[in-house]
């Protein structure tokens, strides 16, 4: 029944019923039109053989006697019954005797009688019935006696067209019976699987199967009503809470917005704040260095040597505080410009910084080496900045040293490169370390190696921009080795603005 | 490097702070060219300068013009629009000496067709360094329209 396997229930329940019903009703009305054929047929042997036995007792005389005539119109009688095709006497020696035919019928008793020992029985299209003429003992003849089996046949063929006939109308009654039959089964089961589907499709588990009853269907419904309850219940549990999720997420994203808002305006105001007070510092900077250069120009005669002496204090510190002007006008500029990314060769990068060094102090010997073939996304003007601040802070701190050696490089770790300067130089004491990138924090006299303190905050903040991270090792008076890496990409821009603003603040 | 010629070099300082016209003026008495510098305290003055109106009837026609961008009445930005679009005087290089060092005001000037734009150094040694190169550019270097 595999073709009925994908065919809906009521579909195979109506199926089912009705082929049991049709294959009983097949089977018992065979069976009937058998037995029917067997008693038909052996009515008709009988009934053979009587009329043979008959015509046996109406010739005996006229066998013995050897009146074929007389023989003949005895067998006239028996055109009393319709089916007798032909009765023929047959002498001892077989040969016949005397015959009767009926008009119109078929076959014709043969002249010799063939195989004595033939009993009755079913011919070809006839039943054959034999009969010993006797008398005082002695056989003086045979019977046969032909009955045509063609009504025999209309009969049962007749028999049997009625049985399939009704068979049909049973089987027809029985398929409106399953017909009505399967909904009682079906029906509610159908319904329940509608409802199911409604369910699964809308989300609505406000719906209930309606059916209420006291067999299986009844229990698998109610099973089913009280599983839509619970889930009704459990999502609506869900739906409040979610609406709660959304709720404080709404709120936390407007606080978060307005926070970023506020953030983003202080960073503003600071940036512009640092932009313009650098800016007009420089004014009356230049006013103070002017003048003092022209008061030495001008005046060097009425000056006394101390005079002079304190002019030229006045001179430096003006230029001390142009670099720091410079170095937060830088920092600003730093944070404010747009990244321009393109793929770079950091280490011609470096010998290019590092040759312009060399040209600050061509007498210095200092050992160089960059690492070759070293790339990097960045922004070409910034990432030389970063390089330039590292490198130039190594060729200051090994100022001192005796065979200083100044190395840029990469290594990989954890699939990340990282890039480093490193110098054998001054060092520093590692408790110092977290300082070192704090805006005016300096771990050196100015007298010893001159600076302004902005410059790590710079390069800080430029890594920071390119989605890195920069970390510092060192050793008093071994050396100092700067670590940073690069992702070539800007994020946490917004973070290093805030650190940065604040630190600018406090200094 | 040879001289140009005899003639003292006119130059033309639109800029508002005495301080600052001292300075410069002081950084080109330094110089090795001759030179004449004309002062013109802000952008109308200027303008008047170059189109030889009221007092500057007898104005000479300035080589070059160095010019400060916060002026009063009319600024830097207004006159060099002026001069750049003014048949008679566009092809007087102009050159924006001031103490910003905003990148918008970079941009602008230069849409304007300033020539060059220069940020004035805090430090007199590195004012006297950009006067001298300047000079060098555009008086020795730099072939100019004759204005004479």
């Amino acid at each position: 029944m595999g073709f009925l396997r994908n065919k809906s229930l009521s579909v195979k329940l109506t199926a089912l019923i009705t082929a049991v019903t049709t294959a009983g009703i097949i089977a018992g009305f065979a069976a009937v039109t058998f037995i029917d054929a067997r008693n038909f047929r052996g009515d008709l042997a009988a009934d053979a053989a009587l009329s043979a036995r008959l015509a046996a007792g109406y010739c005996v005389a006229p066998l013995v006697f050897g009146y074929a005539e007389e023989a003949a119109q005895a067998l006239e009688k028996l055109s009393l019954f319709d089916d007798i095709n032909y009765v023929a006497v047959y002498d001892q020696e077989g040969r016949l005797f005397a015959r009767y035919r009926r008009e119109g019928s078929q076959g014709e008793p043969p002249a010799l009688l063939a195989d004595p020992g033939l009993a009755s029985g079913f011919r070809a299209g006839i039943f054959e019935a034999r009969e010993p003429v006797i008398y005082d003992g002695k056989r003086f003849g045979t019977i046969s006696l032909a009955v045509s089996t063609g009504s025999l046949s209309r009969k049962i063929a007749g028999r049997a067209g009625l049985l399939a006939l009704l068979a049909a109308l049973m089987a027809a009654a029985a398929l409106l019976v399953a017909l009505r039959a399967q909904r009682v089964v079906s029906e509610p089961i159908l319904s329940l699987a509608d409802m199911e589907r409604g369910v699964a499709l809308r989300g609505d588990y406000s719906v209930r199967s309606g059916i209420s009853r006291d067999d299986e269907i009844g229990a698998l419904a109610a099973g089913f009503d009280a599983l839509l309850e619970s889930l009704g219940a459990r999502s609506r549990e869900r739906d409040a809470a979610e609406e709660a999720l959304r709720q404080a997420h709404t709120e936390m994203e407007g606080k978060v917005r307005e926070r970023t808002a506020e953030l983003r305006l202080a960073n503003k105001e600071l940036e512009a704040f640092t932009y313009s007070a650098s800016h007009d510092l420089r004014a009356p900077l230049r006013r103070i260095d002017g003048f003092s250069s022209l008061l030495e120009e001008d005046c060097a005669a009425q000056l006394s040597e101390e005079g002079r002496e304190h002019l030229g204090r006045i001179r430096a510190g003006c230029r001390q505080m142009a670099q720091v002007i410079d170095s937060l006008l830088r920092l600003s500029r730093v944070m404010r410009q747009e990244l321009d990314m393109k793929e770079l060769d950091l280490s011609a990068l470096a010998e290019e910084i590092f040759a312009g060094l060399r040209e600050t102090e061509p007498l210095r010997k200092v050992q160089f080496t960059a690492a070759g073939g070293l790339t990097a996304v960045g922004d070409r003007v910034l990432l030389g900045e970063v390089l330039e601040n590292l490198l130039s802070n190594a060729w200051k701190f090994t100022g001192k040293t005796a065979a200083p050696v100044i190395e840029f490089g990469a290594s990989e770790k954890d699939g990340e490169r990282i890039y480093f300067v490193r110098d054998n130089g001054k060092g520093f004491d590692m408790k110092y370390a977290g300082k070192l990138f704090r805006p005016f924090q300096r771990l050196h006299s100015p007298a010893e190696f001159p600076g302004t303190g902005i410059g790590l905050t710079t390069v800080q903040r430029i890594i920071e921009r390119h989605g890195g991270r920069i970390w510092v090792e060192g050793e008093e008076d071994r050396g100092a080795v700067f670590y940073f890496t690069l992702h070539g990409r800007e994020n946490g821009g917004s973070q290093a603005h805030k650190e940065q603003g604040y630190d600018g603040q406090t200094a | 490097m040879e001289q140009r010629s005899l003639a003292p070099i006119e130059i033309l300082l639109v800029e508002d702070n005495p301080d600052d016209v001292a300075l410069t003026v002081r950084s080109f008495k330094k110089a090795r060219m001759q030179n004449r510098i004309s002062v013109a305290e802000d952008g109308v003055e200027g303008l008047a300068f170059l189109r030889r109106e009221g007092k500057y009837a007898d104005a000479p026609r300035p080589d070059i013009i160095l010019l400060d961008l916060n002026l009063p009445r009319m600024n830097g930005h207004e006159l060099l629009e002026i001069i750049k679009t003014d048949p008679a005087l566009k092809d007087i290089p102009v050159i924006i000496l001031t103490t910003s060092k905003s990148e918008e005001d970079v941009l602008s000037t230069y849409k304007l067709h300033s020539n060059c734009f220069i940020t004035k150094p805090v430090l007199m040694e590195d004012f006297d360094r950009v006067i001298r190169t300047i000079q060098d550019f555009w008086f020795v270097v730099v072939k100019l329209p004759s204005s004479k």
